[in-house]
């Protein structure tokens, strides 16, 4: 089967069809709200006595504006007026206690849409139908006769009474059961598909947002932290003295390295994907605690990755990609076709290390008292964050409190939570006081974690038609789980095919980064497809369409029309893309033009949004390269606020550039060259394309993932076009590291 | 050692070590933690504020460099989010994670002061600083709908 980053979720009960709700709960948590009587119902919301209705958001908010969207789903059911909507993020220990009630609570895979749709219309729609048995009961009307509007329930006559006076009783009555529920019409939609604005505009604007970096407590300390500079390194001393004397220095704590939490125990393949140890220097103010940290002497064990480089890793990857590595996929008979094949090519394509880099750097508050622990972190996953802080701690959960602020990005990087833990130790040295730990930037980028290093060897065969009639690719990459679907999960069937996969250890433990192995994989993949291309004098898009033949699906294939309309899809995506951005059209020479379709299927039955891209390229000749035009076609199902799409379509066309031009780590004796954005520059407006095209196609399909499907197809042809302008052929990252002018 | 500071019109005096930079007297000390903190060496300018007119990084400025300055920091920009730069960003919906906007509305304020109509090339210059979301079309045309609408 299929290995993915869902399988490191098992720990989590899966809750599929048929939700079934607890029973509602009136005035719960009151005493944190106030004297007046909020009213809590079966966990989604609450109701409170003005009828503003708070809504719970199981997911984080890392700028792709669930908060908002989601709002609007269970809201749509609900019938609540939107200037009414509250929403608030969702608390893990509820959700541990009640027995995984917000089904999904990680944000990753671009999963809030499509996990999340099916339960919050549910329970709006379960919490409309009580508030219609409340107002039947209270009025003696039947439930027939009376309908709901703008947070409220109307009467025949036209009277009405709001959500807030009908709550209490609402809570009293038993949910509906789910299969009796029935969900709206789409056509009957006046919030989901609508492009409200984002509820949380305002305070992204005046500065009043709050991130977990701007938690702050009474009588606060402050922690910088310094973990081994190499992978895998372990703490042998530090000399406090050298430190005693500096002002407002109240400790030095150590920090044990260890499982850290998602990519902990429940990783696959039994990979060590923990965190190091650290020393952390905690004072009465964080540039304090920066400045006596810069000045502790700490003395490392620097462990078996102390000579580790990307040099040396990228000459091993290069030795095993010449060796035979397990088959992963495989049809007809490669080596027969390649034999009689008219035309072979053969390349190598590599991919580096890279590095997320949210902008808010990563922190952690820990409040250690006798009466329990709260914690406060920006993090993707706050149920697993809540679970590694009770394990450090080592207090029954009950007694831990995880607070889930906004994110300032995370792109992956917050998936993991090894600072939870670090700020929980922190709090446990220090008990009484809270601490809020703070990486400096320079940290982030000595102990990111990377998507796997890459060298992909392709070999492909053209009849005299210059069809591909076999295909080879070998891939072997550094520390990840099995990302074999980058390589295999090829929509196209050429009828002999041999996919070969394997990974070897590298320092550094796995990332995941927006755009995943289909980042790498999907650039290595077309990118050699439109050399064959270029080899065979065709126009790529011929090329392409005939790979995408549902016709060359095997008829035997389990899941056959899975497979076929994948097919459908990307064809329907690449006439789109072709037509808005008017393909075909001859570009003078020092311009050039990519095109790149794909989605995210990571295996057979995994529902998927399809996109395609076309970018135009300038290179001026003398090295320098603009992105002139973007053109983007996501179809992602159905549509919840087109505006939110719309950004994360722009979001990921600017992250592909920066992945293109600037992305990169280096590990040299084992440590991470880059320091910081003067080493590792990333987009700015200067380097923004200025011209972006983007077509969402209206479906009526389950909302699929849009946080991060343009990332891959817009790299691609942006570097495909480099080629096409007469520029090098990239079968390496960044581009920083590439001589664009030419002759 | 003592600062005295002037910062959104009010004068305000701190004690911190010399060296501190703005960034953390403005967040840590006076809590107003709307100033962000991003890279600590000016590169991505999330903790923009404007001194004398200039937009600064906050980060790279020592307090005791700041006094005398007249220093404004988002929260001094409106009470209500609706400066013209501001409601511009609301309008285009430029927004992401956020993180970044301050900085960002902080630069452009600065920017739209000593040049009421700016030209592309001319944003590109003057605002350098970093959006990991991508937010960067959204931003140029807000820059644009807040220098027409105020003229």
């Amino acid at each position: 089967m299929q290995t993915d980053r869902r399988n490191l979720l098992k720990s989590m009960a899966a809750v599929s069809a048929g939700v079934v709700f607890p029973v509602a709960m009136s005035g719960c948590r009151v005493a944190d709200y106030g004297p007046a009587t909020p009213v809590e119902l079966i966990s989604w919301v609450v109701i409170e006595p003005n009828n503003t209705v708070r809504i719970r958001i199981p997911q984080s908010d890392i700028g792709q504006g669930v908060i908002t969207t989601l709002s609007q789903v269970l809201a749509e059911e609900m019938d609540l007026d939107w200037s009414l909507v509250r929403p608030e993020f969702f608390d893990p220990l509820t959700n541990l206690k009640r027995g995984n009630v917000y089904v999904y609570t990680c944000t990753e895979s671009s999963w809030s849409a499509d996990r999340l749709f099916d339960p919050m219309r549910m329970a709006g729609a379960q919490i409309r139908q009580m508030m219609l048995i409340a107002a039947s009961r209270r009025s003696g009307i039947a439930i027939e006769d009376l309908r709901t509007e703008n947070s409220g329930v109307v009467f025949p006559g036209g009277a009405r009474h709001s959500y807030a006076e009908l709550a209490l009783l609402a809570s009293h009555t038993t949910p509906p059961e789910p299969a009796k529920v029935k969900l709206k019409a789409a056509a009957d939609y006046r919030l989901i598909g609508k492009p409200v604005k984002r509820l949380d505009l305002k305070q992204k604007t005046n500065g009043t947002l709050q991130y977990g970096i701007d938690v702050d407590l009474p009588s606060m300390l402050y922690a910088a932290v310094r973990q081994s500079p190499v992978y895998g390194g372990k703490l042998v001393s530090w000399d406090e003295t050298a430190i005693a004397k500096m002002p407002g220095v109240v400790k030095v704590v150590r920090i044990a390295g260890g499982s850290s939490g998602l990519n902990g125990p429940i990783a696959d393949g039994g990979e060590d994907y923990g965190m190091d140890d650290a020393v952390a220097v905690v004072a009465d103010s964080f540039w304090r605690a920066r400045k006596a940290l810069l000045a502790l002497p700490i003395e490392w064990d620097e462990g078996p990755f102390a000579n580790a480089s990307s040099e040396a890793i990228m000459a091993d990857l290069t030795r095993r990609v010449g060796q035979t590595q397990p088959v992963v996929r495989e049809a007809g008979d490669y080596a027969a076709a390649i034999g009689r094949a008219a035309q072979v090519l053969e390349a190598d394509y590599s991919y580096p290390f890279m590095d997320a880099m949210p902008l808010e750097p990563i922190n952690c508050t820990a409040w250690l008292r006798p009466e329990g622990l709260q914690v406060w972190a920006s993090t993707q996953f706050a149920q697993d964050a809540h679970r590694l802080a009770a394990v450090t701690a080592g207090l029954p959960p009950e007694r831990v409190q995880f607070n889930l602020p906004y994110t300032g990005g995370a792109f992956g990087r917050r998936c993991q939570n090894e600072y939870v833990s670090q700020g929980v130790q922190i709090a446990k040295a220090i008990p009484g006081r809270p601490i809020k730990l703070i990486w400096t930037r320079e940290e982030m980028m000595a102990r990111g974690y990377p998507p796997p290093i890459t060298v992909s060897r392709f070999k492909a065969g053209l009849d005299e038609n210059g069809k591909v009639i076999a295909w080879f690719n070998r891939v072997v990459s550094g520390t990840a789980p099995d990302q074999s679907y980058g390589p295999a999960r090829l929509p196209h069937y050429v009828p002999n095919l041999q996919i070969e996969y394997a990974r070897i250890k590298t320092p550094q433990p796995f990332g995941w980064m927006r755009g995943v192995a289909f980042t790498q994989h999907v650039w290595m993949n077309q990118g050699f497809q439109d050399e064959l291309a270029v080899a065979a004098g065709r126009d790529r898009v011929d090329l392409y369409m005939e790979l995408l033949d549902e016709t060359t699906v095997p008829a035997d294939l389990k899941d056959r029309g899975v497979a076929v309309n994948r097919i459908r899809n990307m064809r329907d995506a690449l006439n789109r893309v072709t037509k808005i951005a008017g393909w075909g059209e001859r570009l003078p020479r020092g311009r050039g033009r990519g095109i790149s379709v794909n989605d995210f299927s990571y295996w057979v039955t995994y529902r998927t949004g399809t996109a395609a891209a076309v970018v135009d390229v300038t290179l001026d000749g003398k090295g320098a390269l603009r992105v002139d035009r973007v053109f983007v076609v996501l179809n992602c199902g159905r549509i919840l606020n087109p505006e939110v799409v719309r950004g994360q379509v722009e979001g990921s066309i600017f992250w592909a550039i920066t992945t293109a031009l600037y992305g990169k780590i280096t590990l040299k004796d084992g440590r991470v060259v880059e320091r910081n954005f003067q080493d590792h520059n990333v987009a700015r407006l200067a380097t923004a394309c200025r011209n972006i095209h983007i077509e969402l196609v209206q479906s009526d399909e389950h909302p699929a993932g849009v946080g991060e499907d343009a990332v891959p197809i817009v790299m691609t042809a942006m570097l495909n076009a480099i080629f096409d302008a007469g520029g090098p052929r990239i079968r390496s990252l960044p581009l920083s590291d590439h001589d664009l002018s030419f002759v | 050692m003592k600062v005295n500071l002037k910062i959104n019109g009010a004068l305000t005096t701190v004690e911190v070590d010399d060296d501190t930079p703005l960034l953390w007297v403005l967040r840590d000390t006076l809590k107003m933690k709307g100033t962000k903190y991003g890279c600590g060496i000016g590169q991505c300018g999330a903790c923009t504020v404007i001194a004398d007119f200039q937009a600064t990084r906050s980060c790279s400025l020592a307090a005791s460099a700041a006094v005398g300055l007249d220093i404004t920091t988002i929260e001094g920009l409106s009470r209500d989010a609706d400066q013209f730069v501001q409601k511009a960003w609301q309008d285009l919906r430029v927004p992401q994670c956020g993180y970044c906007q301050s900085g960002m509305i902080m630069a452009v304020t600065a920017l739209l002061s000593k040049s009421s109509d700016p030209t592309d090339d001319e944003i590109d210059r003057e605002i350098t600083n970093i959006c990991r979301c991508g937010t960067y079309e959204r931003i140029r045309a807000a820059i644009h709908a807040a220098a027409n609408n105020r003229i």
